[in-house]
């Protein structure tokens, strides 16, 4: 039984998997919230060439991989898929652990499989140089990467309050030849208006992504190379290019006549986790029968569980059942679906697939996600992102339940990146700094007075 | 807002931001979105304190529902809204 399962580099995939052609339920272009209309190609060109805005939108169920970003990807791709053998004899369930080792990148992460593309479609359309956001710099790096490699320059706006704990990412960014700047900055409008309200602002996501598309929008006029803007998660396109995971995790299992009962990815804007489960979500539309799970963290346990989780956790990211004051229409009802993947950042392919209840959205709390992660390190060696670790207690709890239900079961996750630059976090996790509190159920109590009002989630 | 005053001890406690994937103390979760709180405040602090009764007590029932209710705006619609900010910055600075 092989630990490792390695493709050739003549194996690589030669097209990306986009979803868009199989979803159930087509997805609804975005309206412009000035006109109303569906958002066109043109109201993107500010900000990304037309090249990527073409994949953004298209229907086509598979798009060919240019030879040139191929090249690219040789350079860590094809992933090793593992079998956790070490982990399996520790948790002693009936289940073969497989993971895509995606912490091989230059970068650590999946980040580079679509920072590599992302960048060489702006560089054959003309563009010289791009702006991003980045929190604690995994996508910066990634970015920084993937711009050194096709000799574009990269510009990142890292959240102060990142930027300033986290210096590694930052050096990584560096070394790469990208120039990284605290947000907010004085270099933009949208950074000197927030500094002169707050000089101490410690900065915030939403601020970073003002200045990278100012930056990007006013390059031209403000006499900076032609810039455009970068987004490493959450959009089509991003999606589309991380399915080289799972679309290279089908052709390695296939070598050892292996398929997964269960697919788990962490989810944050939901771009690993769609890369590697995309591919097996086309199987499933097609009739195979697998669990498909994105795994999002959540405060306390209590939220997980019962009607607290269900009414108080869903509806408060999701009830639409009132009024859009930000796009001045009032009443935009539509159906409200348990999952609590609908934040402020979640890919709206993996939204859909969680309301047409092919995908399970679930949450794990802080102190699982992180002995998971101190699990794994202790069997597997790998010391994951913290991230990852979220994917890692959701696979735990599945191989228990496997041993509870006495079924058999082969599980996929997807391993996103290494914890190396964040050692920090688990230096908090064994310093007991990081909790997870039982809410007493007085609290719980008013929570759910506060919410009864609000309509009820409609299942289904 | 009604009221911005906040005390300690939550500016002591850290939880980890999963958007930003770093520490964050609840004075950052509450001024995120350019001085309101963040979406995602009330799930992640819940576990901490009763977070949806601070917010209750210090926005009117408007502000909480802007801030914790409406549907969040697509990425798409936010990039839109983005490049429209950007393109009046530009205008201003060029009548200028
Ligand atoms: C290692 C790792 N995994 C997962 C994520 C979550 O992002 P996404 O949901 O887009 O994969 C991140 C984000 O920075 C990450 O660095």
């Amino acid at each position: 039984m092989p630990v490792k399962i390695f493709l050739n580099e003549d194996e690589i995939p030669r097209q990306w998997y986009n979803i868009a052609a199989d979803m159930p339920n087509p997805m609804q272009p975005p309206l412009h919230p000035g006109t109303m209309q569906p958002v066109g190609p043109q109201d993107l060109a500010p900000v990304f060439p037309m090249n990527l805005i073409e994949q953004e939108v298209s229907q086509e169920r598979w798009i060919d991989i240019p030879d040139e970003v191929l090249d690219k990807y040789l350079i860590w791709r094809p992933s090793p898929l593992y079998r956790a053998v070490h982990l399996e004899k520790f948790l002693g369930c009936p289940v073969k652990i497989y993971y895509k080792n995606e912490g091989v990148s230059p970068a650590g992460s999946h980040k580079p499989n679509t920072a590599i593309p992302q960048a060489y479609y702006n560089k054959v359309f003309g563009i010289k140089r791009i702006a991003t956001e980045t929190g604690a710099g995994q996508w910066g790096s990634a970015l920084a990467f993937a711009c050194n490699q096709f000799g574009l320059e990269a510009k990142v706006y890292m959240v102060r309050v990142s930027y300033e704990q986290k210096p590694y990412r930052r050096l990584m960014m560096n070394t790469w030849g990208a120039t990284c700047i605290p947000s907010p900055s004085t270099e933009t409008e949208a950074g000197r208006k927030i500094l002169s309200m707050d000089p101490n602002s410690p900065g915030s996501l939403g601020i970073a992504i003002s200045e990278a598309v100012e930056d990007a929008v006013t390059s031209e006029a403000m006499g900076r190379p032609l810039t455009r803007y970068s987004l490493g998660s959450v959009l089509n396109h991003v999606l589309l290019h991380q399915t080289v995971i799972g679309l290279e995790a089908q052709k390695q299992l296939a070598k050892v006549g292996d398929y997964p009962d269960i697919v788990i990815g962490c989810a944050g804007g939901g771009s690993n986790f769609a890369g590697c489960a995309f591919p097996f979500v086309r199987d499933k539309i097609a009739g195979k029968k697998i669990d498909i799970i994105a795994v999002e963290p959540t405060s306390c346990p209590t939220m997980t569980k019962g009607r607290f989780a269900y009414d108080f956790g869903d509806t408060v990211q999701m009830t639409p059942l009132l009024p859009m004051h930000t796009l001045g229409h009032t009443f935009v009802p539509e159906p409200i679906h348990a999952g609590g993947l609908r934040y402020h950042g979640m890919a709206p392919l993996v939204s859909q697939l969680v309301m047409d209840g092919i995908i399970e959205a679930r949450a794990v709390p802080q102190l699982e996600t992180f002995n998971a992660g101190v699990t794994w390190a202790r069997s597997e060696g790998f010391i994951s992102a913290p991230e990852t670790n979220h994917a890692l207690a959701a696979l735990i709890q599945e191989a228990h339940k496997a041993k509870e239900e006495g079924k058999e079961k082969t599980i996929l996750v997807n391993w996103s990146g290494h914890g190396l630059v964040d050692l920090a976090a688990y230096d908090a996790f064994f310093q007991g700094k990081l909790s997870d509190y039982d809410l007493p159920q007085s609290a719980i109590d008013e929570a759910l007075k506060a919410i009864e009002a609000f309509p009820k989630p409609k299942l289904g | 807002m009604k009221d911005s005053s906040f005390s300690p001890p939550f500016e002591e406690t850290e939880i980890r931001c999963p958007r930003l994937g770093g520490p964050v103390t609840f004075g950052y979760c509450r001024i995120e979105r350019q001085q309101r709180p963040c979406q995602r405040a009330i799930k992640c602090w819940s576990g901490h304190f009763d977070v949806a009764a601070f917010f209750r007590e210090r926005l009117t029932p408007d502000e909480f529902d802007a801030c914790f209710l409406e549907q969040p705006l697509s990425k798409v619609v936010t990039l839109i809204e983005l490049i429209e900010q950007a393109r009046k910055t530009l205008e201003n600075k060029q009548k200028q």
